[in-house]
């Protein structure tokens, strides 16, 4: 009997050291991407008929409000693009970098989750065929919403900032104090190592900064919702406001490096 | 082995975006330690672990990093149900409804512990209670079923 449990608990420690390395992770991601596709694809065929039998009514008005809107946009279009022609003239006078120019944006659909509540992670459609790399920066509803970290050839996984493992250099929109973020929890993040000498105010923008191009700058994350500060300790507590909701989240946008 | 298979299909039908629709506060039932918890009553505490270990190993396939949280929470879901098995009588459907709270409980507090030695943060929330009572619900639900299916 005891030779048996020896046997097991060697066998769960070769498992263990075989299987958590990156390259076989990303194996059996994609070996469930034709699994999780369809069922997502199921899953919105499903919620789209039963929103169809009970608002089609209110989604005439909504497709009328939209076109509305859609012809407002496009009139939008004609005065950006004329003050994106003006702002490249004022860039070139300046000598500007233009950051985003060196990136490019991929969307992806949502695909799974994690099947535990402890790591926030969700799964997308884009893997590295789409040039998708490991560290780029996802975003949602035009905030941050995570970080490639692990890319099958079809699908990749997305820690999200919430996750208490996601880390990223960032500063403050108003102050320009460099900062570093880490997630905490769906609702709220942490900015970490915060001396009693930054300027740090609550109500002020947390937004990427990249030292070396990796990402773009300037990416939202969240609100600073709080500031504490007890006399005598070396860092101040800041709390940032980033209210993310993962499962009502259905695409995403990729931020990949352009190729040189 | 049919067990095992369908401890596949539930990671499948957790991990899916079907999960959402079951979902209280961020938080989604962990169907897994339901299984692991009612296999454990029905089998020996040698294939009770072997089953418990493949569950955590395949949740912890999905960590974000190099951890073994899940895998080290169902095993010792495992012993700790064994333990209760031989003291008491465990089929009575309260006690089941008391076990699967207290291993929650447990397995959160353990998860817990796992992220504070990882990051730093020693966090405990109140919508902790959701998962809880996701939990329960769920075996509640599986409980009733079962009862109909014996009636």
């Amino acid at each position: 009997m005891k030779k048996r449990y020896m046997f097991f608990i060697f066998l769960v420690l070769f498992l263990v050291l075989l299987f958590f390395t990156p390259k076989v992770k990303n194996i059996f991601y994609d070996t469930l991407y034709p699994v999780l596709y369809p069922l997502s694809v199921v899953s919105d065929e499903f919620s789209q008929f039963f929103s169809l039998l009970k608002e089609k009514k209110a989604l005439i008005e909504e497709n009328n409000s939209l076109k509305k809107n859609i012809e407002l946009l496009k009139a939008e279009i004609v005065s950006l693009k004329f003050l994106e022609l003006e702002n490249q003239k004022l860039r070139t006078l300046l000598n500007f970098s233009q950051s985003l120019k060196d990136y490019s944006f991929v969307s992806a659909k949502i695909i799974g989750y994690s099947p535990d509540n402890w790591s926030k992670v969700v799964f997308v459609n884009a893997g590295k065929k789409t040039g998708i790399k490991k560290g780029d920066l996802v975003l949602a509803n035009g905030k941050l919403f995570g970080m490639v970290i692990n890319v099958g050839n079809l699908s990749s996984k997305i820690l999200l900032i919430g996750d208490k493992n996601f880390k990223i250099t960032a500063r403050t929109r108003k102050t320009r104090e460099t900062v570093f973020f880490q997630g905490y929890d769906l609702k709220k993040g942490i900015l970490t190592l915060v001396s009693p000498e930054q300027d740090i105010r609550v109500g002020d923008i947390v937004e990427t900064e990249s030292s070396d191009g990796s990402y773009p700058d300037g990416i939202p994350i969240g609100v600073i919702s709080s500031v504490e500060y007890v006399e005598g300790e070396f860092f101040k507590r800041v709390f940032v406001s980033i209210n993310l909701k993962p499962y009502s989240t259905e695409y995403v946008v990729i931020v990949k490096r352009k190729e040189k | 082995m049919k067990l095992y298979i369908l401890a596949l299909l539930i990671l499948i039908f957790q991990t899916s975006v079907l999960i959402k629709y079951i979902t209280v506060s961020n938080f989604a039932p962990d169907f897994l330690s339901i299984l692991t918890i009612l296999y454990v009553l029905r089998h020996s505490t040698y294939s009770s672990l072997k089953f418990g270990g493949f569950i955590g190993f395949l949740q912890d396939l999905f960590s974000p990093s190099f951890s073994v949280a899940n895998l080290v929470s169902k095993l010792l879901m495992v012993i700790f149900t064994t333990s209760v098995k031989r003291v008491i009588f465990v089929s009575n459907f309260a006690v089941q409804f008391l076990i699967i709270a207290l291993l929650s409980a447990v397995d959160i507090f353990l998860k817990v512990i796992f992220v504070y030695f990882e990051t730093g943060f020693f966090y405990l929330s109140l919508e902790f209670f959701a998962y809880i009572f996701l939990n329960l619900i769920v075996f509640g639900v599986y409980y009733i079923i079962n009862e109909h299916k014996k009636g």
